[in-house]
């Protein structure tokens, strides 16, 4: 999973970033992203879920390059984003776009809807004001909207319409990937529902790639083809939706499946779950050791990697590893 | 003030105002319901559905200038508290009635520990000694679960987490045991593993202080997993309301149909249902059902002409559908 095939649209290896703050005595390290590796193939939908403070939004901005790795390569198809410099990194920009959570502070109030899908074709493509338009409205309406609402402002538009603007806009320069940085996390489900619609339809025609990125598991199992879970800056689990949603192994992943509360008629009782003790980054060993119902003692001092549990799912935990080798060793025996 | 009765809450044909720039405009439409002395009451509905207007009515926390209670009865236990002086609520709200919101830190004053501002509500409400209201502060917190009571009495809100912080919410909520507690989107602020923790606080100190509970959301699953009865929320209307497992089992109401459909966790691939259009803007309301423009069986001749009223159905269900009876509607989960 972490070599880099030819129909891949991203591929991320040994990506990380510690921020810093402070100094001598009130010195602080928080390591966000811990050697991360993915890779999403054309016309792929890669869910990441976490919750706060995981590093799911940093690897996003990571990918993007909208801040600097401390290690670590991502490829764009053939080309290595990350090696990439002035002008040649503006060219290759394009092809990764990105829509944010909050549909009310991401689009410039003070602009036209016109003028902010514009926006990025003004940047990067040299094009007369009336090819410019007639590009706007398509755009526009291949997100639904009416190709007369270029005139308007953002304030005159709902949630959920503000965030078709801000895909009309992400769509702009063609981009084989769109990342959705919790996208769908602001608006009521029955708007949502619409939103999420429209993303299929647009992979579907398009090929577009897709990193969402939700702490809502069940959109995640709803959009994803594949989907990674976070915990504290390290990738714990990868693999299908559906195979991880529903039956995770990581002990972290089952945690959040049983932690979300369930629609039914006569919904089972909630399990009590205990509340994480605080012990800050871990410097070595796996990061959920503290909060772990499974932990053994090599948990604490050294860090599990990623290994296939089964075809294309990829677990870190060296419990898990202990239970499938276990068998797979006795049945060689 | 106190009573021995205990009867519960009851909200009767509530209407509230809000003040918008062509003068007042009506939000909540005649809102009534009932919670039962240590029932929960789940409220469920999209944002800007009344559900956190109703909640700020019960206490009169909504701002004067900008609100206005116009008609209705809120009766706590035998007394109606829109009759209340200011005065006589001050001591209502945290006494038999408490609040939490959303946003913990919002609440809490950043600038006094924790253990401070429990004791503070304590001797408040209970006239105790500063040592006593101390002991009862470093208890509470231990209450809720927080470990290391005693030290962590001394910490400010800054030094608690998010979760912690709702627990350090609850503790001043239960201070002086409340016969109902208001939680206004409690957990939507926090991760879903410590949603689920505070939900079960919630569950825990609600049964044993036979509390009755109004639950405010706009999470289904919230709802179910914490109430037994609920009632759904649409533009100002009760819509739909009954027991838990009729209402998510089988819907009579196609607003609260099409939101069980729109779930994504109820999809199997494919397409989700979504539901057109958008809340009708106040003050420009139609003449008719308040869903009508975005329902699916909408009949003019039955729905288009006047509001329809709350039909009683079976055992407490009250459904707001004039077509009621004759739609078939599928969206139930089992």
């Amino acid at each position: 999973m972490t070599t880099a095939e030819p129909d891949s649209v991203l591929s991320v290896t040994g990506l990380s970033k510690t921020f810093r703050t402070g100094r001598g005595r009130r010195r602080h390290e928080v390591r966000a992203v811990v050697e991360a590796a993915c890779r999403i193939g054309r016309g792929e939908t890669f869910g990441l879920v976490g919750e706060s403070g995981s590093g799911k939004s940093t690897l996003a901005r990571l990918v993007s390059r909208l801040i600097e790795p401390d290690s670590g390569t991502i490829m764009l198809g053939g080309t290595e984003f990350s090696a990439l410099a002035g002008s040649e990194l503006r060219a290759a920009r394009r092809h990764v776009q990105m829509v944010f959570q909050d549909p009310y502070s991401s689009l410039d109030p003070s602009w036209t809807v016109g003028d902010i899908v514009a926006e990025p074709i003004r940047v990067h493509e040299r094009v007369g004001t009336a090819e410019r338009g007639e590009r706007v409205v398509e755009l526009l309406r291949s997100v639904e909207l009416d190709g007369d609402v270029a005139g308007r402002y953002p304030h005159e538009f709902s949630g959920g319409q503000r965030q078709r603007i801000a895909l009309a806009r992400a769509l702009a320069l063609s981009p084989q990937l769109i990342i959705c940085d919790e996208a769908v996390s602001a608006l009521d489900v029955s708007t949502q529902a619409a939103v999420l619609n429209l993303l299929s339809d647009l992979q579907r025609e398009r090929g577009l790639a897709y990193l969402f990125i939700s702490h809502d598991l069940a959109v995640v199992r709803h959009i994803a083809d594949r989907v990674a879970v976070m915990y504290r800056g390290s990738i714990v689990e990868v693999g299908q939706a559906r195979t991880v949603s529903d039956h995770p192994l990581h002990p972290y992943s089952q945690l959040l499946r049983d932690s979300v509360p369930v629609i039914a008629a006569d919904p089972p009782v909630p399990p009590l779950v205990a509340p994480a003790r605080r012990t800050g980054a871990a410097e070595a060993g796996c990061p959920f050791v503290d909060r772990c119902p499974a932990a053994l003692d090599v948990c604490s001092h050294v860090m599990p990697p990623l290994a296939e549990t089964s075809r294309g799912h990829w677990v870190a935990c060296h419990a898990v590893e202990l239970q499938v080798r276990t068998p797979l060793e006795e049945s060689r025996a | 003030m106190s009573t021995d009765v205990r009867t519960g809450l009851v909200v009767r044909n509530l209407v509230v105002d809000v003040a918008t720039r062509h003068g007042w405009s009506e939000v909540l439409h005649g809102v009534s319901f009932e919670i039962a002395p240590g029932e929960t009451l789940g409220l469920v509905g999209e944002s800007g559905c009344g559900k956190s207007i109703t909640a700020m009515s019960i206490l009169r926390l909504l701002p004067r200038r900008s609100a206005r209670i116009r008609s209705g009865e809120i009766v706590l236990d035998g007394i109606d508290l829109t009759g209340l002086t200011e005065r006589e609520l001050r001591r209502v709200r945290g006494d038999q009635v408490s609040m939490i919101f959303q946003e913990p830190m919002t609440s809490l004053d950043p600038a006094f520990t924790v253990g401070d501002q429990i004791a503070e509500m304590v001797r408040r409400h209970r006239g105790v000694s500063r040592a006593e209201a101390r002991r009862r502060a470093v208890e509470l917190i231990d209450r809720v679960g927080i470990p290391e009571p005693e030290r962590r009495a001394t910490h400010y809100p800054y030094q608690f987490s998010g979760g912690m912080r709702q627990r350090v919410m609850i503790a001043m909520a239960i201070s002086c045991q409340p016969t109902l507690l208001i939680a206004d989107e409690p957990t939507t602020a926090l991760d879903v593993t410590v949603q689920a923790q505070i939900l079960g606080l919630l569950r825990q100190l609600g049964q044993e202080h036979a509390m009755s509970i109004l639950l405010v959301s706009h999470d289904l699953g919230v709802i179910a997993g914490n109430a037994s009865r609920m009632a759904v929320m649409y533009a100002g209307e009760i819509v739909e309301g009954g027991s838990r497992r009729d209402i998510l089992g089988a819907p009579q109401h196609p607003y609260t149909d099409a939101l069980l459909r729109s779930l994504p966790s109820r999809s199997e691939g494919g397409r989700l249902a979504s539901i057109p259009g958008v809340v009708p803007p106040l003050g420009d309301l139609p003449a008719g059902c308040l869903f009508g423009p975005r329902c699916g069986h909408f009949d003019e001749a039955l729905c288009g002409r006047q509001r329809p009223g709350l039909r009683d159905h079976t055992d407490g269900r009250g459904v707001r559908c004039a077509r009621l009876g004759d739609l078939t509607l599928t969206g139930g989960v089992p």
